[in-house]
């Protein structure tokens, strides 16, 4: 069992980190932003930490992704792909870090497989942004005529991975 | 048939977020937009498929149905495994007498391939009676706590706490014994061990019985006699119309019910243990608790048992119907009743007298607390005890009770039911040897 401080501290620090990235995302794309986008997220991140199952969740994720958005164009270098994946997965992170402690009751601890499951999802997540990102590197970054093949290669890890799930899931 | 499992908040928090991402990602050629939004709806995506549809069972149960004062209980729910479901938690609460550990009752559990999720609180009964744990409230979620099922029933279970019983002994016998064996003296002669008079032979005496010294000696013959030996029945009362002061651990202060309990299980076990029958008896309270009176082993933990199951009165019409039909039930001839109350009440004194009147030898025992009945009770005290919430009127209005007891006590004691305050061993010796004094006293009798 993790003790409910330990849990409660760690999701609040992730809510806190993934801030800091959104922050710095929208900071590389337009540095006059992260005035207005620090005092935003402070604003979210307090709302959103008081009461994570009401509407302060729900805005703090908005305000993420419209921080980590609205500064900048449409990727187009691996950099610009790189900052996008971070800010996708600082934004799932967010999300699964504020629905852990609305849902979870606040004076619980936390059992350990419990933790290993929602960090083992929370990963695969990640790596779905990541792989979306790597998917639109190569879809920049190579001629147009490719553009069929990696749809291709996004359906088909798309179907893969519904595949993997539902096998998975639904045995017994 | 409608899921027990419902959408969470979470759920159409990433719905829409995601939706729109992938929408204005689309629209507006914003690949970014999409390595956002993408993850979001794979969440969505996993948890839909993996949602659970079928309601958990639930199943409540404790270690133990009946126990001690002190006595430490797991209180386990059992959550039934159905596909989908991946965490149960749950809210365990005691009440105010049992302590659990953890002591908010939060307690969660992960969902495994067994068959069933338990969760489980371990309770520590810190008092006597009936202790209800719960209401709980259990519930379960599935992946990333996108769906959340909630058990539709409160579960409470209650468990019997047997008190611990106080010291007692006596030495004076009871004054009435009309059993046929036992260890009391009987005022009749008969068949027995303790020697009565040695008198002139009669038809009819047993040869055995010639003292032969003494009808050497006199040149008649004289035969020995000696008392029965009876035993008798103890009929325990308790009052438990209220319950006047607070009980804490820590301190030891105790309530009028508690010494009330403790001084009937110490009066129980002495003459359980002299080969009495005992019977209780609890008057009000929310349940009707009668025990025959038996002798033996096993009664201690009936009456115990009974006396853990006293409450002190609610005040519901049922109730009173209740101890009406107690207090008109008859008590056995030549029973000893023992009367335990705080003396706030008019019925069980009333019964007292009149139980009196009918030839019974009966004691009322005053429980009510050292602290209450002094000065220097405090404040608090007497705020609970009256109800009222201004100290000084709560100290006139408890003052006024008290004249008003000790009034209800002389009555008491002028229709011959002696009222005397427990103090554990002996408390009941100088009334005993009164009552039995009285019973051998010659009577007046019209003829």
């Amino acid at each position: 069992m993790i003790r409910n401080r330990t849990w409660h501290r760690a999701m609040i620090g992730t809510v806190l980190v993934a801030d800091v990235v959104i922050v710095l995302v929208g900071g590389a794309a337009l540095p006059g932003f992260l005035p207005f986008a620090i005092g935003t997220l402070v604003i979210a991140t307090w709302w959103a930490l008081a009461r994570p199952a009401g509407w302060g969740a729900f805005t703090l994720v908005v305000a993420q992704v419209l921080c980590a958005t609205v500064p900048g164009d449409a990727p187009t270098t691996l950099l610009q792909w790189a900052l996008a994946a971070a800010a996708g997965s600082a934004v799932i992170l967010t999300h699964l870090a504020l629905t852990l402690l609305a849902s979870w009751p606040a004076r619980a601890d936390l059992p350990r497989a419990t933790a290993l499951r929602w960090g083992a999802h929370a990963a695969a997540l990640v790596w779905v942004a990541i792989g979306a990102a790597l998917l639109g590197t190569l879809a920049t970054t190579t001629p147009l005529g490719w553009a069929p093949w990696i749809a291709a290669i996004g359906l088909g890890l798309i179907a893969g991975t519904v595949w993997q799930l539902r096998a998975n899931t639904r045995k017994g | 048939m409608r899921s027990p499992w419902r959408p969470s908040r979470a759920l159409g928090r990433a719905t829409a977020i995601g939706v729109v991402l992938l929408t204005a990602a689309a629209f507006g050629g914003r690949g970014d937009l999409a390595v956002i939004g993408g993850p979001l709806v794979a969440l969505v995506v996993w948890a839909v498929a993996t949602r659970p549809t079928a309601g958990p069972t639930v199943r409540s149960r404790l270690s133990t149905e009946v126990g001690h004062e002190g006595d430490s209980l797991t209180w386990r729910v059992d959550v039934s495994t159905v596909p989908g479901l991946r965490d149960v938690v749950g809210h365990l609460p005691g009440d105010r007498w049992a302590t659990t550990t953890p002591a908010h009752g939060h307690v969660a559990a992960a969902a495994t391939r067994a068959a069933t999720v338990p969760i489980a609180v371990r309770a520590r009964i810190d008092r006597w009676g009936v202790r209800r744990l719960g209401p709980a409230q259990v519930g379960g979620f599935g992946d990333f706590a996108a769906f959340a099922w909630t058990a539709p029933e409160q579960l409470v279970e209650s468990v019997a706490t047997v008190p611990t019983p106080g010291v007692f002994t006596s030495r004076a016998a009871l004054p009435h014994p009309v059993g046929l064996v036992g260890q009391h003296r009987s005022a009749r002669v008969g068949g027995g061990t303790e020697l009565a008079e040695i008198r002139p032979f009669r038809t009819g005496d047993r040869l055995r019985r010639i003292h032969w010294p003494v009808s050497l000696r006199t040149g008649a013959l004289h035969v020995t006699t000696t008392y029965a030996d009876q035993d008798a029945e103890v009929r325990l009362v308790l009052d438990a119309i209220r319950d006047l002061g607070e009980r804490d651990v820590e301190t030891g202060r105790r309530s009028s019910l508690d010494v009330a309990v403790e001084a009937a299980g110490a009066v129980a076990a002495h003459y359980l243990t002299t080969g009495d029958r005992v019977g209780l008896s609890v008057l009000g309270g929310a349940g009707v608790v009668e025990v025959p009176a038996v002798g033996g082993h096993h009664q201690l933990a009936r009456v115990l048992l009974g006396l853990g199951r006293a409450e002190p009165s609610r005040g519901t019409v049922g109730e009173e119907r209740a101890l009406r039909a107690q207090l008109r039930r008859s008590i056995p001839p030549g029973a000893f009743v023992v009367l335990l109350s705080a003396l706030v009440s008019a019925e069980p004194l009333a019964h007292a007298v009149r139980l009196a009147r009918s030839g019974h030898a009966v004691v009322v025992v005053d429980t009510l607390p050292p602290e209450l009945s002094g000065p220097d009770a405090t404040d608090d005290a007497l705020r609970s005890v009256t109800g009222v919430d201004d100290a000084r009127l709560a100290r006139l209005v408890w003052r006024l009770r008290l004249l008003d007891r000790e009034r209800e006590a002389h009555r008491c004691a002028m229709a011959g039911v002696p009222v005397i305050a427990w103090r554990g061993p002996g408390s009941l010796d100088t009334v005993l040897r009164q009552a039995a004094r009285r019973s051998r006293a010659p009577r007046v009798a019209s003829r």
